[in-house]
């Protein structure tokens, strides 16, 4: 087959070439598959300061009235109780490259990094419905990170974040006795039957009373 | 065999090196030999686009300008071109304590009977020394997704409409209180 020759036509096409191919390459290299996915979980708690709330002098009226039911309520010694507000936010961020050539230009590989934005209030009440001790955590920390081969048009997060948007516990209340045998019989520490304390969703299961359990959560 | 389309298909999806080669005219059709990617293929085609074909290879449109042109805009298009995804997973009790019909409680004289009667069964029920608790929860999950292949965005939100009620060792109401957060009909 013989060579084409060479004109000005062919030198402005080729410098065209260039352009329109640098572009493509930057677009499939830089932006190809970069995904965000943010998972809320509740209601953010607004800053402490604005509310009309101090311990000793308010009772469990004046928190309900002013936050509605907590995430979680509990038992505790000596006849009070004690009440959860959280909030999750996971943000996840995906950086997705592409190798525009052959078979591989089907698929991307994907960093992703994921920061948890962690808010609770842990409120305590003495027996005659008094609010005795409020505590409180925020922070916004590094939940994880990961890499991954995907398909082209997938956006699937990479970090996981089951432990934070896992169904609350208040769906699983009736099930305690059909729950793994060591966790059936350590009901007596359950986290989650509401008679026995309760935790911070981002707590780790092999900590505290789950060591009972022998398992993760 | 007259395959008018063939060199404008090759045309658009020759995202390579495209070029014409040799061409043998017989008769009312010409065989052509064209290259992409290191191979070469010999193709019969009418005369008029085989001249189509050459004209434009030596003007150096075939050697990739119009299938850059065309893998170009069709990265333009996958960035504008929105993929969207809604889901909605709800689970719980059914918020009754919601809408126009909603029952009234009052504190001293509404009864656990009451508050079972009108509301069902708790999600929860805690007991707190000489206290009762029900505790109602319906939890909704909404996410959306936006899948542009260049860029895709999911944003998920976990929605809780709750209701709380304590009774005391008689089983009176004396507190109760609902979420500032709620999910309504429409949300379902």
């Amino acid at each position: 087959m013989s060579a084409l020759p060479r004109t000005t036509n062919n030198r402005a096409g080729r410098f065209g070439r260039i352009v329109a191919t640098g572009a493509t390459l930057a677009l499939a290299v830089l932006a190809a598959g970069c995904s965000r996915i943010v998972t809320d979980v509740g209601p953010p708690l607004p800053q402490r300061t604005s509310l009309d709330l101090a311990p000793g002098h308010d009772a469990i009226r004046d928190v309900l009235a002013s936050l509605g039911p907590p995430a979680q309520i509990s038992a505790a010694a000596g006849g009070g109780c004690v009440m959860l507000y959280e909030h999750n936010a996971i943000n996840e961020n995906q950086l997705g490259f592409d190798i525009p050539y052959g078979i591989p230009e089907y698929f991307k590989l994907v960093y992703a990094r994921a920061t948890l934005e962690h808010d609770c209030w842990a409120m305590t009440f003495d027996p005659h419905g008094t609010l005795i001790g409020w505590g409180e955590e925020r922070h916004r920390i590094p939940f994880g990170s990961g890499f991954a081969l995907q398909f082209l048009v997938s956006a699937k997060g990479l970090v996981d974040t089951s432990e934070i948007s896992v169904p609350a516990t208040q769906h699983r209340w009736g099930m305690a006795s059909l729950c793994p045998l060591p966790q059936v019989l350590n009901t007596a520490q359950s986290l989650t039957s509401g008679a026995d304390g309760l935790e911070q969703t981002p707590s780790p299961p092999s900590a505290g009373q789950h060591t009972l359990d022998m398992e993760a959560r | 065999m007259r395959r008018k389309w063939l060199p404008w298909l090759l045309m658009t999806v020759g995202f390579d090196c495209l070029r014409t080669g040799e061409s043998e005219d017989k008769g009312g059709v010409s065989a052509v030999t064209i290259s992409r990617r290191a191979k070469t293929y010999k193709l019969t085609v009418p005369l008029r686009a085989a001249d189509k074909l050459r004209r434009m290879s030596q003007g150096g449109q075939l050697a990739g300008r119009w299938p850059n042109l065309f893998a170009l805009i069709v990265a333009l298009l996958a960035c504008v071109l929105p993929g969207c995804v809604t889901e909605t997973k709800t689970q719980g009790v059914q918020n009754l304590w919601r809408g126009e019909s909603a029952p009234v409680f009052r504190r001293g004289q509404s009864t656990q009977q009451d508050v079972l009667a009108a509301l069902g069964p708790p999600s929860q029920l805690i007991s707190l020394g000489d206290q009762t608790v029900f505790y109602y929860l319906l939890e909704q999950t909404r996410s959306h997704s936006e899948v542009l292949i260049a860029y895709n965005q999911t944003h998920a939100i976990v929605v809780y409409d709750r209701a709380v009620f304590f009774f005391d060792a008689k089983g009176r109401l004396t507190e109760f209180a609902t979420s500032h957060e709620r999910i309504t009909e429409n949300d379902k």
